[in-house]
């Protein structure tokens, strides 16, 4: 008992109930007639498309600032690279590279100046990332209408001005990455080239962690005051995470993009940072701890519950109440991992 | 002398920056949106009957340092599944808008009795906390009335219910109590009519307030507010002082929420309570309230602000570029961006007072050396 | 926690007060539930027969329920009218036979699970038992 009682307490209750029901759920899969095989591909797929934004988070975490409930912020800048490139004519699966360098000079100004904010909040760094990121989205819904954009497949067809609230990538980069060494095994699909790159960008960061600014990033949030008598700067340790993270979140839409098959303008990047936020919880990470493994676990577990309970839900009592479950767990994961937090550690 | 006077101003201008910002916006707004004052004398005393009462539950929970209550949509939900009942067992009038109030009670101190003990586990992170708590009941709320209303807890009205037999629509007829407490002391000035009853129920609100700042309960808390630890050692009961005033908020939101929807008429069963801690936190913030600190003025200056932005900027867009659409997305950045500005301001603060407190022992210390 | 402790007459006190407060609540919910009931009310000028009685039609009578508005009912009509609570007033004025006219003023209480009542003003003015009946309205 004295065991098991330990394995509940480093896993924690909401983990172990999140794990066991979708466990239930592919046990109870083949009784309600739902394909393994498409559940799992689509998993995989949901999977590589939302991980790099997951993987986003991971910096800030490291750094001591807390959840990056500010994704939005690093949405916006892979919204504005997405959109110059299809603006500028760019086309193929080139133009997926093309777009994630064009968001890059937003995502640095971005992050820089996100960054030095959250340097002079500290201790309430999660709320105001909260508001940063839904002020920029409210504040980029008027851009959309007024900024310059002239591609005809972008803006409003009868006004020609404005950019519509979604539009399609296709023939820019659809797919740019999932297609590539795609495998196709009757209704199953593997993106193998969106998980390989997302692979690619895991241990990219992964790698820069343990370069030396990495590993006094980590420092700097585990253990401030130590950082700071080894002669590390934290403010600037801090603003380099937050400028990864936001980096990070500008690829991780891209990425998305290119699988989903559409530019979400407008509100659409809104609520994008819970269900990030959500997903790195399940994998195991708290406010101030967060490994690659735990990006890799909660992606996963997080999308194959919202993949599997439509359908398996809907075949056993014929209601479909995925929408409820989803805001359910992925809040209730955010609330527990918030009142989890140990004494002292900002 | 004169450097004194100089650091009032500044001082003036730093705590009430977000106000005359506001006033900035809408004196510029103002007359690009063309409208008569007759019409915005009307949306405001409107505005004001609406709104007062879910702003003024928020002002507790500042005083017991616990910031803004974003949990207040707890008792918004509270709220509305009392209107719910009362339309399904077809009660009218202010009998209806009374028993929706004193039903949705015990609702609320469940969930704000939940929520306080949520908080005191996430002390220093209420805010952040609170709001998360706000979107996971909102899951609950849905599951209970999407699909709980109808299948377990019995609704007998047709007209409430969807058609697949469970689950509340999407929008209640709320026409049984509809504006039954604006309508009940009319008074008319020129083409306004001001509801007397709606306004004599938020005064006595006000006065609760003010005198419960003075019970032994609200020293208690103001206590806390100030500095926790001190209050710990002078020997209150943080922890469940500052529950008691999340159980107040929430129940005063519950019956905030009840008003605010007894003068619209009609309830959208999903959508009213989600935007409603938004708005009233907005509004306060507005009238110069600050995460720590907020008077019944900054309530009432912030609902009239905050509402008369809200009315004129979608004309003053479209007279502007020839886009409504443009002002519309406008008063959501400006009650995002308020929001924001004016934690960031308080953060800011807070950082600034505990470097000046540092400094000053040290300096203390030097002295005594 | 010395300051906490609190002596055993306070405590009861407590208790009653709050006791008090929940029956002080409960009580005012049942009549805010049985005065804000809103049920409907069908005027009815009709002939009817009950119990081997007939009630024979009025040409012109005028009904009014609490204070509502007066509604003027001729031969043959039937109005809906909404109230809310138990206790209701009935009001009457026709031509009688006398040629004056002649006003019935009556009391009744309705029952907070029937949503509609047929009221049947020629049963009325006649005095007879069955004037009001809950009435099911067929779909």
């Amino acid at each position: 008992m004295k065991y098991l009682d330990r394995i509940v307490e480093k896993t924690g209750w909401p983990r172990l109930i999140i794990g066991l029901f979708l466990f239930s759920l592919f046990i109870a899969a083949p009784f309600a007639q739902v394909k393994i095989g498409t559940s799992l591909s689509d998993t995989l797929i949901r999977f590589g498309m939302n991980g790099i934004m997951v993987l986003a988070l991971v910096p800030m975490i490291h750094s001591g600032c807390g959840l990056n409930f500010g994704l939005p912020l690093g949405i916006i800048a892979g919204l504005l690279g997405a959109t110059i490139t299809i603006e500028l004519g760019a086309t193929g699966a080139a133009s997926l590279f093309i777009a994630i360098l064009a968001a890059t000079p937003f995502a640095l100004v971005f992050g820089w100046g996100y960054g030095n904010l959250l340097n002079r909040v500290k201790g309430n760094e999660m709320m105001i990332a909260t508001y940063v990121g839904f002020s920029s989205v409210a504040f980029m819904c008027m851009m959309w209408l007024l900024l310059p954009y002239s591609s005809p497949t972008m803006v409003w067809g009868y006004e020609g001005v404005g950019l519509r609230t979604t539009i399609s990538v296709e023939g820019f980069y659809l797919h740019a990455l999932s297609n590539f060494l795609a495998v196709r095994i009757g209704t199953f699909f593997l993106p193998t080239g969106m998980l390989l790159f997302m692979g690619f960008v895991c241990f990219l960061v992964w790698a820069f962690l343990h370069t030396k600014t990495g590993t006094a990033m980590t420092a700097v949030g585990s253990n401030p005051v130590f950082a700071r008598a080894s002669g590390v700067n934290i403010d600037r340790m801090r603003t380099i995470s937050v400028i990864l993270s936001t980096w990070l979140g500008a690829v991780g839409i891209i990425v998305y993009q290119q699988s989903f098959g559409f530019i979400q303008l407008y509100m659409g990047p809104f609520y994008m940072a819970f269900p990030a936020v959500a997903a790195i919880l399940i994998g195991g990470a708290s406010v101030n701890k967060a490994s690659i493994m735990n990006v890799l676990i909660g992606a996963f577990l997080f999308q194959g519950i919202l993949t599997m309970t439509p359908s398996v839900m809907n075949s056993i009592i014929q209601m479909d109440m995925s929408e409820v479950i989803r805001i359910i767990v992925s809040n209730g994961m955010i609330l527990y991992a918030l009142t989890r937090v140990k004494k002292g550690a900002h | 002398m004169l450097k004194n006077d100089k650091d009032n101003v500044i001082k003036f201008l730093e705590t009430n920056l977000v106000p005359i910002l506001f006033v900035i916006i809408i004196a510029f707004a103002l007359p690009l949106s063309g409208f008569s004052v007759r019409y915005l004398f009307n949306e405001i005393i409107v505005r004001l009957v609406r709104n007062l009462f879910l702003v003024l539950a928020l002002l507790l929970p500042i005083m017991a340092g616990m910031g803004l209550n974003f949990g207040m949509v707890l008792g918004a939900m509270a709220g509305e599944i009392g209107l719910i009942f009362i339309t399904d067992w077809n009660i009218t009038g202010l009998h209806g808008m009374f028993l929706a109030m004193i039903l949705s009670i015990p609702l609320s101190i469940l969930l704000g009795w939940m929520c306080g003990k949520i908080l005191n586990r996430a002390k220093g992170r209420e805010m952040v906390t609170s709001y998360i708590l706000g979107f996971f009941m909102n899951g609950v709320y849905q599951l209970v009335v999407l699909y709980g209303m109808g299948s377990v807890i019995p609704i007998a009205s047709d007209s409430i219910v969807l058609s697949r037999g469970y689950g509340i629509r999407n929008a209640v007829n709320l026409t049984g109590i509809r504006q039954s407490l604006d309508k009940l002391l009319p008074l008319k000035i020129g083409t306004t009519l001001i509801p007397v009853a709606t306004f004599a129920l938020i005064a006595v609100l006000c006065v609760f307030i003010i005198w419960f700042r003075r019970t032994k309960l609200g020293q208690d808390m103001r206590a806390i507010g100030q500095d926790m630890a001190v209050a710990e050692a002078s020997g209150i009961d943080v922890a469940r002082t500052r529950i008691i005033s999340i159980i107040i908020s929430t129940v005063l939101a519950g019956f905030g929420m009840v008003i605010y929807l007894q003068n619209i008429g009609t309830m959208n069963t999903y959508n009213s309570h989600e935007q409603v801690g938004m708005f009233s936190i907005a509004a306060l913030l507005v009238g110069g309230a600050s995460v720590n600190r907020a008077k019944i003025g900054n309530a009432i200056l912030g609902v009239v602000l905050f509402h008369l932005m809200f009315v004129i900027s979608p004309m003053a867009g479209k007279n502007l570029i020839g886009q409504a659409q443009l002002g519309e997305y406008f008063r959501v950045f400006v009650s995002y961006g308020v929001i924001s500005i004016s934690l960031v301001l308080y953060a800011i603060r807070k950082q600034r007072d505990k470097a000046r407190a540092g400094i000053a022992l040290a300096d203390a210390q030097e002295v005594r050396d | 926690m010395s300051n906490f402790a609190i002596t055993g007459n306070v405590r009861i006190r407590r208790i009653l007060i709050r006791a008090a407060f929940i029956l002080f609540m409960l009580i005012l919910a049942v009549f805010l539930f049985f005065g804000g009931k809103a049920h409907t009310l069908l005027l009815d000028n009709k002939t009817i027969e009950k119990e081997g009685k007939i009630y024979r039609e009025l040409n012109v009578v005028e009904v009014r329920i609490g204070s509502g508005k007066e509604e003027e009912l001729l031969k043959k009509d039937r109005v809906k009218i909404d109230v809310s609570g138990q206790r209701q007033v009935i009001t009457v004025t026709f031509p009688g036979d006398d040629g004056n006219e002649k006003i019935i003023k009556k009391t009744f209480h309705l029952k907070a699970g029937v949503p509609m009542y047929l009221i049947s003003i020629p049963a009325f003015i006649a005095g007879a038992d069955g004037w009001i009946e809950p009435f099911e309205p067929s779909n």
